[in-house]
């Protein structure tokens, strides 16, 4: 087996798919890769109906496989 | 036996347990009466508190009971004004507060006065577990019942969706990653989180060969 591993990327948006996306990358080659994303939030918290302040570095995630495959063109003749 | 010397034996016998009475009486003063108690209670209306305090020494003397009453005084409580994220301070206004201590933070400072008016009462570089965000509750209480919050971690979106090729692009998104406010109860009082999404950091790890 062979392991190689992607750059890391941040973003301030969820990011859409299209040319407009935020996230976008590129697999070199073929195999199956981890994708993960750290969901970062912040929280407003009040007591009472008055701010206390913020609560940050709140985390989330989700993760999946994502399979990529190779094309290859062959001339013969 | 004869009457007279059973009336001799009763005194004597008065006598002996006066003298024991005497001696536990005494013991017990020395040992601080075992089996009395001291209680207290705290109660609050408002910015009104009552404090009673009440002891009983069994065996020592009567019951004492004591009640202090105060008159009702002032208090405060804080609003940490700046993000306890160092980084994000310091990149934000909150990079030249007076308050370089680790661990202490920029807070506002709220006067609540016994008429029940409040104001404005300056700042303070104070510790979560200083700040008072009401009596009795602090706010590193309040954040920490905000951070046991689960947030959804949501759904990756890729396209293409069934598989990438390599050398061509692939577009990521998550789906469902917004949180409605939650209330959440603090010693006796109710605590709003209102969540906002500021990051999302991608990863896009390990490939393994097929």
């Amino acid at each position: 087996m062979e392991l190689w591993w992607g750059e890391p990327l941040v973003t301030e948006g969820p990011g859409r798919p299209g040319l407009g996306s935020e996230v976008r990358t590129t697999f070199g080659q073929r195999g199956f890769y981890r994708v993960g994303v750290t969901v970062v939030w912040v929280a407003e918290a009040y007591l009472d109906g008055r701010r206390v302040g913020e609560v940050d570095d709140l985390v989330s995630g989700a993760e999946t496989t994502y399979p990529v495959a190779e094309l290859r063109t062959a001339l013969t003749g | 036996m004869s009457p007279r010397r059973t009336g001799s034996l009763i005194a004597l016998a008065g006598m002996i347990t006066v003298s024991m009475c005497t001696a536990v009486a005494s013991r017990a003063l020395a040992e601080e009466c075992p089996g009395g108690f001291v209680r207290s209670s705290i109660a609050g209306e408002g910015s009104r508190v009552k404090l009673g305090l009440e002891s009983r020494a069994i065996g020592c003397g009567s019951p004492s009971v004591q009640e202090i009453s105060v008159s009702p005084q002032p208090y405060f409580t804080y609003e940490i004004s700046c993000s306890k994220d160092r980084q994000a301070a310091a990149a934000g206004l909150c990079s030249t507060t007076p308050c370089p201590d680790f661990g202490r933070f920029f807070a506002f400072r709220t006067i609540h006065r016994p008429d029940g008016s409040s104001g404005p009462a300056g700042f303070s570089c104070i510790t979560l577990d200083q700040a008072v965000a009401t009596p009795g509750v602090t706010v590193a209480q309040v954040f920490e019942a905000v951070r046991r919050v689960r947030l959804p971690g949501g759904e990756i979106g890729v396209e293409p969706e069934v598989r990438g090729l390599a050398n061509l692009e692939s577009f990521f998104w998550v789906e469902g990653t917004s949180q409605a406010p939650v209330e959440l109860q603090v010693g006796g009082s109710t605590v709003r989180a209102a969540f906002r999404v500021v990051e999302y950091r991608w990863s896009f790890g390990g490939g393994s060969r097929w």
